[in-house]
């Protein structure tokens, strides 16, 4: 008898429970619904600054700089001419950057009439808004170690800047344009240190022997080496786009 | 109380969801895209779009720039479809969170 009334009384339960039970599980797969939702919405509405194809041009052109730098340099002295000096520094790098500049803004432009979207989209927007203040720190100071002849520190300065400014999109930037930040960031760090203890005046002939080859072999390596691992890694696959890694 | 009979069920499958939730970031997505982004084979995906085509919630659109391309859009009864679902499964979440 008590079995039946404690039976009796689990059913009672149950059945009350029921409904309950069954909003409860509506809600779970709502919550996983809405969830997979924002995810989706999160990984489309990621903007990627740098693509693939911009890496690579601007991974060779910077190998390629340096290397020209570099011989520039050797022949100079092999004339018995003028001393390397930073106006051919400037002006190999520079070049390098309008370079990239010019093939990213093709490639982004390419993407954006791929997918319907306006060139200046809500992403370029953010992702200029957060890269100008460390790009404009980065011009700025440029402007002032060639004013003053610290010439030494520019490479250092353009990774840092060049670091921070990639770091700056991290709220919306794949992964892998956030490692690639990092990397400059502490690349950065290491030119600095390597540039301090390299340093020798540079206003003289004998600061310039040493300078380039230094600050070339760093600008190459990073601003090179650095953008053809990305190219490789980001690199879109099997017809897709460049995954959001 | 809220169940998913209220629910738009040509979008509430998990290919389907995938593509309208994508479909609602942008203009319009070609084919490639979407399967990159989803992860879904050619044919699974050809299939949910011409489920969500046949519901009239996606447009296609065919054209030719460098190579011809197929690309896709929300109909604005998709767009709508899109939004009421949504406002559905916010409905669910909330009615549960009360009675919890």
């Amino acid at each position: 008898m008590r079995e039946r009334t404690s039976s009796g009384k689990n059913f009672v339960l149950q059945t009350c429970a029921l409904p309950r039970k069954v909003r409860r599980m509506n809600r779970i797969e709502a919550e996983e619904n809405l969830r997979v939702i924002r995810s989706l919405m999160e990984k489309a509405t990621i903007y990627r600054a740098i693509s693939a194809p911009t890496a690579l041009v601007g991974g060779l052109a910077s190998v390629i700089a340096g290397g020209i730098i570099l011989v520039q340099r050797q022949m100079a002295f092999a004339r018995g001419g003028a001393a390397f000096s930073e106006r051919w520094f400037l002006m190999g790098w520079g070049t390098v950057l309008l370079l990239t500049a010019l093939a990213n803004t093709w490639f982004l432009w390419r993407d954006a009439r791929r997918r319907g979207e306006r060139f200046v989209s809500s992403g370029m927007r953010h992702a200029l808004l957060a890269m100008v203040p460390a790009l404009g720190c980065g011009a700025g100071l440029s402007l002032f170690f060639t004013r003053y002849g610290s010439g030494f520190a520019l490479p250092p300065t353009w990774m840092l800047c060049y670091a921070l400014a990639l770091l700056a999109t991290r709220g919306f930037a794949p992964g892998s344009i956030q490692r690639l930040g990092w990397a400059f960031l502490v690349a950065g760090f290491v030119a600095l240190f390597v540039m301090t203890r390299s340093s020798v005046p540079l206003q003289d002939d004998a600061g310039w022997r040493s300078f380039p080859s230094v600050a070339n072999l760093l600008m190459a390596a990073t601003f090179g080496l650095f953008h053809l691992i990305y190219a490789a890694f980001t690199w879109p696959r099997g017809g897709g786009k460049a995954g959001a890694n | 109380m809220f169940d998913f009979d209220k629910l738009d069920k040509v979008i509430h499958e998990r290919g389907r969801l995938g593509i309208m939730t994508l479909l609602a970031t942008r203009p319009r997505w070609a084919f490639q895209d979407l399967k990159a982004e989803l992860g879904l084979s050619d044919g699974n995906l050809i299939s949910h779009l011409r489920t969500l085509h046949d519901a009239g919630h996606v447009a296609i659109i065919k054209e030719v720039q460098d190579r011809p391309q197929t690309s896709y859009a929300f109909t604005p009864k998709g767009r709508q479809a899109f939004a009421d679902y949504l406002t559905v499964l916010e409905q669910i979440v909330k009615a549960g969170k009360s009675a919890s």
